[in-house]
């Protein structure tokens, strides 16, 4: 019963975030020591540098890969996010992201009220710390850069419901732009991590369907062999699926309690 | 040392507040830390001893180095060039760890690992990169330049045949080589073929109806390259490779490069002596091609690639195979599954084994070490090929060109 009413929360989330969304004022990175902080801010300054939704999710998994390995404290996180960031753009062939402006986003959302940096020595050392930075992550990675995003599964498993649930149906809510949302907004969590890209792509596309109350044509929610999900991915079980849907829920919930503070 | 009291602590930051990582180590200290950082998933080069330069890569020089460990093991080393050090780490570089990562076959050369030198004071604290291989006895390049390695017919076979599975599953995999070359394709000394040096390698997307790619056009060292990319196609795909492939099965018996422009322009022209003119009756499209009508394009040449090749090649079937992978429209250029089923390949003499005739030779051959005489041969053939093909219909054109 408990996930239903996480549902029901999410949905007032939803209409309560849009009402707040006039009153915000910008966030003081610096100052807010919590949790969730960092990879907010790697996706405001990826909206600012326009990258790709896929260049600015694969930037998240860098860097919560990087701080998997390490001990978060021996690192200034937001110069690991900045580098990331960069690092992202080589991987995806982003064309758009270069070093001069990654080093003006990244330092003028960190100092809101400065102009960007003139070409003096910070400027150089930032750029030296963001490139030196590039090496450790890449380091500490083994060098292990074909990042696997969910997003590439969510499409095909959205595909292949579309003509399941049939385009009615379909077409009678944004569920696809739901799941979308959903999951490039999981990338906050470094949960993420725990699951594979296929299960995590399923979890999202499940909770926007749950989200607008769409039920999958002969399947049984009841019985775990007959789930929608089952012919697309096999190893996949409920307990998984509220998992995921749990933590994408507590990114939002995390999100309210970063924007109150 | 700027850049690690930034790793370490942002300046901006007053101390008071969030950093967690405020505190400050003297240089001494710093130095000491970056000497003693412990990477657990990125061994140090140490482990390897070089042993010879054997190439200069598009990004770098490559040793043949031993496991120190083992001391039989051999592996290529090829050092990453970090020239333009304030960019970071060299997209084409990642491209190339991304892509061979990805690729795992029998005839596509094998990553082992990437490592990296220590940081001490003499490199100034920062790391050397290097892409570990295993390591392969000759090149393609070095074989052909060597009069004493002979190809039977059979071998010959053998040699396409792996070239063409290696290409088959590269491009089933969406990555372009773009960079094929006799020098680029690896023959161990059990004869198996491994196609090497994805510097330059991308991955490639089927453009939707309404759009078009638009990847650079300044790759395929220049001998190799396909017309269409002479002719400013910024929208190309796996037949490129397949080109080189024609160039390179067509070098198996002509034992060097068959067309050696110095220019882009001087190769279109070759390319046309022997492919014939280019006009949109036989490459529908070609007048779109940005450079189609600022090139001056030799006119009214046939086409004579069984013609010219005959003489070397001997086999038909090997002609055929050459003239269908030699094709000026990229569109109608075979590709590599068709490639594998011609005739060519299931007709007697059928693909025979190479090790036994490598067996023979217990020198490694790469052309970076038999570059002196092969420039020289080169160049001779160039001259031979030029006075014994070339009817000079259009005396105006072969002026130009020599």
């Amino acid at each position: 019963m408990k996930n239903v009413l996480d549902v029901m929360s999410l949905q007032q989330h939803v209409e309560s975030s849009k009402a707040q969304a006039q009153a915000l004022k910008p966030i003081d990175y610096r100052k807010l020591n919590m949790p969730g902080i960092v990879p907010l801010y790697i996706f405001e300054c990826a909206t600012k540098l326009k990258m790709k939704p896929l260049t600015a999710a694969c930037a998240a998994i860098v860097y919560h890969r990087f701080f998997k390995e390490v001990k978060p404290t021996d690192y200034d996180e937001f110069l690991i996010a900045a580098s990331s960031l960069y690092l992202a753009g080589k991987i995806k062939d982003d064309d758009c992201v270069k070093i001069r402006d990654v080093i003006n986003v990244a330092y003028c959302t960190l100092n809101r009220d400065s102009a960007p940096l003139d070409l003096n020595d910070e400027y150089w050392s930032m750029r030296d710390a963001i490139v030196q930075a590039e090496l450790l992550i890449t380091r500490t990675l083994g060098f292990d850069l074909n990042i696997d995003l969910a997003h590439k599964y969510l499409l095909y498993y959205m595909k292949t419901l579309q003509d399941w649930v049939g385009a009615e149906v379909w077409n009678s809510v944004p569920i696809a732009k739901a799941a979308a949302s959903y999951l490039q907004d999981f990338h906050h969590s470094p949960n993420i991590l725990k699951y594979k890209p296929t299960h995590v792509a399923i979890g999202c596309l499940s909770l926007a369907m749950q989200t607008y109350g769409i039920q999958v044509p002969l399947t049984d929610e009841a019985e775990e062999g007959s789930m929608w999900y089952k012919p697309l991915v096999k190893d996949f079980t409920r307990e998984q699926q509220w998992e995921i849907i749990e933590n994408v829920i507590e990114v939002y919930k995390n999100e309210a309690l970063l924007k109150a503070a | 040392m700027s850049h690690m009291s930034h790793m370490l602590q942002q300046p901006s930051t007053p101390s008071s507040v969030a950093s967690t990582s405020s505190r400050t180590m003297s240089l001494m200290e710093k130095q000491k830390y970056i000497e003693d950082y412990d990477f657990p998933y990125c061994d140090e080069s140490s482990k390897y001893e070089k042993v010879a330069k054997i190439g200069q890569g598009t990004f770098g020089e490559v040793f043949k180095a031993r496991e120190k460990k083992s001391n039989k093991k051999f592996v290529a080393m090829k050092k990453v060039l970090m020239d333009n050090e304030k960019e970071g780490f060299p997209i084409t570089a990642l491209r190339e760890i991304r892509i061979l990562q990805l690729l795992k076959h029998e005839n596509v050369v094998n990553l082992i690992e990437i490592c990296r030198t220590k940081a001490t004071a003499t490199n100034g604290y920062r790391s050397t990169f290097y892409l570990v291989f295993d390591f392969c006895e000759h090149d393609l390049a070095g074989l052909l330049s060597n009069m004493n390695v002979k190809f039977s017919l059979g071998e010959i076979k053998k040699v396409m045949q792996q070239l063409l599975n290696g290409l088959y599953y590269i491009h089933s995999n969406k990555i372009l080589h773009r960079d094929m070359k006799a020098a680029n394709v690896l023959i161990t000394k059990h004869g198996i073929l491994k196609l090497a040096d994805f510097g330059l390698a991308r991955a490639f997307s089927i453009p939707k109806n309404d759009s078009k790619n638009r990847y650079t056009n300044r790759v395929v060292t220049l001998w190799y390259r396909p017309p269409e990319l002479l002719l400013g196609d910024r929208n190309y795909g796996p037949p490129v490779d397949m080109w080189g492939a024609g160039c390179i099965m067509a070098e198996m018996w002509t034992r060097s490069p068959i067309m050696q422009g110095n220019t882009e322009q001087q190769q279109l022209t070759f390319i046309s002596q022997l492919c014939g003119s280019f006009t949109p009756d036989v490459w529908p499209g070609v007048e779109e091609l940005e450079l189609y009508k600022s090139i001056e394009l030799p006119k009214n040449q046939k086409r004579r690639v069984k013609e010219r090749l005959r003489p070397y090649v001997k086999d038909p079937t090997g002609c055929d195979l050459l003239d269908k992978l030699l094709t000026l429209d990229p569109k109608k250029r075979i590709d590599a599954d068709t490639a594998l089923n011609h005739d060519f390949f299931w007709t007697d003499p059928m693909p025979s084994d190479l090790s036994k005739m490598l067996s023979q030779h217990l020198q490694s051959m790469f052309e970076y070490l038999a570059q002196p005489r092969r420039s020289n041969q080169m160049r001779n053939y160039h001259q031979q090929l030029t006075t014994m093909n070339q009817k000079p219909q259009d005396n105006s054109m072969i002026d130009r060109v020599w």
